[in-house]
């Protein structure tokens, strides 16, 4: 038996519910309590939402990253800021270990570029789980961004269980969904049938001007 | 949210919203007549009684916010409220359900009943766990003696009031910022299970925590 005034009295999903209220950073700190509070910690990282100092950190270091991936099974969100920068190896490694992500916030920077290929993967991977998808690049009209966006175009309406879904640059991705400026009938027909199938989607931002769908 | 961009640039729309119509009128009303009826509801008072036989008197509403006795309460099938006023006191079977606890957490429910509930589909929920706490629940939470404080922490989470546990959460979140592990272990009564090296290696792969800078 604990003392009164011993936290582990507490149960798991009292300790984890404590935990959630922790920022990503602190529920590291957690982990060299003990090896209770290590397995708790680890458990409850669920968010890999960070602020910009600690993603340039992974950015630089990539095996911090992938330390990280590695020991959190439960990741579900990355992002959940603007400038959650992900490049390549990191899309690579959210590739390889995170199994339950449903969120992505992911800015490509202007000196980075992520092969078609990989995108195709993710989505592989993460299209039938995906509720949230964010995107954005500083600079959309390099070659190698063009490719991303036409990438992720061709990928994002097979995620049918998306409810949100962010692109920042919408007048150089003039047919990333909705927008059906210079389109013609058939475009917004199959953009419409392919909708039809994505019935969760709440929110699209980026769109100049959308006409109802639903 | 200061980034480059804000997310909260609404250019777009919410895809599957309704318009707004009339209904929004009615709907107004019927939140009216809502709340109206859980103010009425309030002024009935029930009995709870601790886990050491301290009898603690409640209004109706207040005390449903713990999911636990509005479960124990529509078992009843009770249509005249006002019977349930003189009902025997409603028992809570946890020891952390102590006299003193339980005095706390009708306060709390007391002072709160009239809070919206939470909506856990609620775009909001990020913001609301994030929100400092109010001033009075500062004070409320601010007790001396931790295994008073566990002991309210664990009550609420054995009767499922999701705001209370919220506000004990967040208190000890700002407890133990900023402490070192040796602290908070300290602090919380943790035992160290882990050898010296192993301890030593974890600081090790989490380097990067205090790299920031």
């Amino acid at each position: 038996m604990y003392g009164k005034d011993n936290i582990d009295r507490f149960g798991d999903d009292l300790c984890g519910l404590l935990l959630s209220y922790f920022s990503f950073e602190d529920r590291f700190r957690c982990e060299c309590l003990s090896k209770r509070w290590q397995r708790l910690a680890l458990e409850s990282q669920k968010d890999l939402t960070t602020d910009f100092s600690y993603i340039t950190i992974f950015r630089k270091n990539p095996t911090i990253f992938e330390s990280i991936l590695k020991k959190c099974a439960n990741i579900e969100t990355i992002g959940g800021n603007v400038l959650t920068i992900i490049t390549q190896p990191m899309l690579e490694l959210v590739i390889k270990y995170c199994h339950r992500l449903n969120a992505m916030d992911m800015k490509i920077p202007i000196y980075v570029t992520i092969s078609a290929d990989t995108i195709d993967k993710f989505f592989a991977k993460f299209a039938k789980q995906l509720i949230r998808f964010k995107y954005w690049s500083y600079e959309p009209s390099l070659p190698g961004n063009s490719e991303i966006s036409a990438t992720i175009e061709k990928n994002i309406l097979d995620c049918h269980e998306l409810r949100e879904v962010f692109n920042c640059y919408k007048h150089q991705f003039p047919r990333l969904l909705l927008d059906w400026t210079g389109q013609g009938v058939d475009y917004k027909q199959s953009t419409l049938d392919r909708l039809e199938k994505c019935p969760n989607i709440r929110t699209i931002i980026g769109v100049p001007t959308v006409p109802r769908l639903f | 949210m200061n980034g480059e961009y804000s997310l909260d640039t609404t250019e777009g729309m919410a895809a599957s919203g309704d318009p707004p119509t009339n209904n929004a009128v009615d709907d107004y009303d019927a939140e009216e007549a809502l709340e109206r009826q859980r103010e009425e509801e309030n002024k009935i008072k029930i009995k709870l009684k601790s886990f050491e036989g301290g009898v603690y008197e409640c209004g109706l509403t207040a005390a449903k916010m713990s999911v636990m006795v509005a479960n124990m309460l529509d078992a009843l099938q009770e249509t005249d409220l006002t019977k349930i006023a003189t009902r025997e006191p409603i028992p809570l079977q946890n020891d952390a359900v102590t006299n003193k606890a339980l005095e706390k957490i009708v306060e709390w429910v007391d002072h709160h009943w009239d809070d919206p509930p939470i909506d856990p589909d609620f775009d909001d929920e990020k913001e609301r766990r994030n929100e400092e706490l109010s001033h009075w629940d500062k004070q409320f939470i601010d007790i001396a003696d931790q295994g008073e404080l566990f002991d309210i922490i664990a009550a609420a989470n054995f009767m499922d009031i999701k705001g209370l546990v919220e506000v004990g959460a967040k208190h000890i979140c700002n407890k133990i910022k900023g402490k070192s592990c040796t602290e908070v272990r300290e602090m919380l009564k943790i035992h160290n299970d882990f050898t010296p090296e192993e301890e030593a290696a974890i600081h090790k792969e989490n380097e990067w925590i205090y790299a920031k800078d």
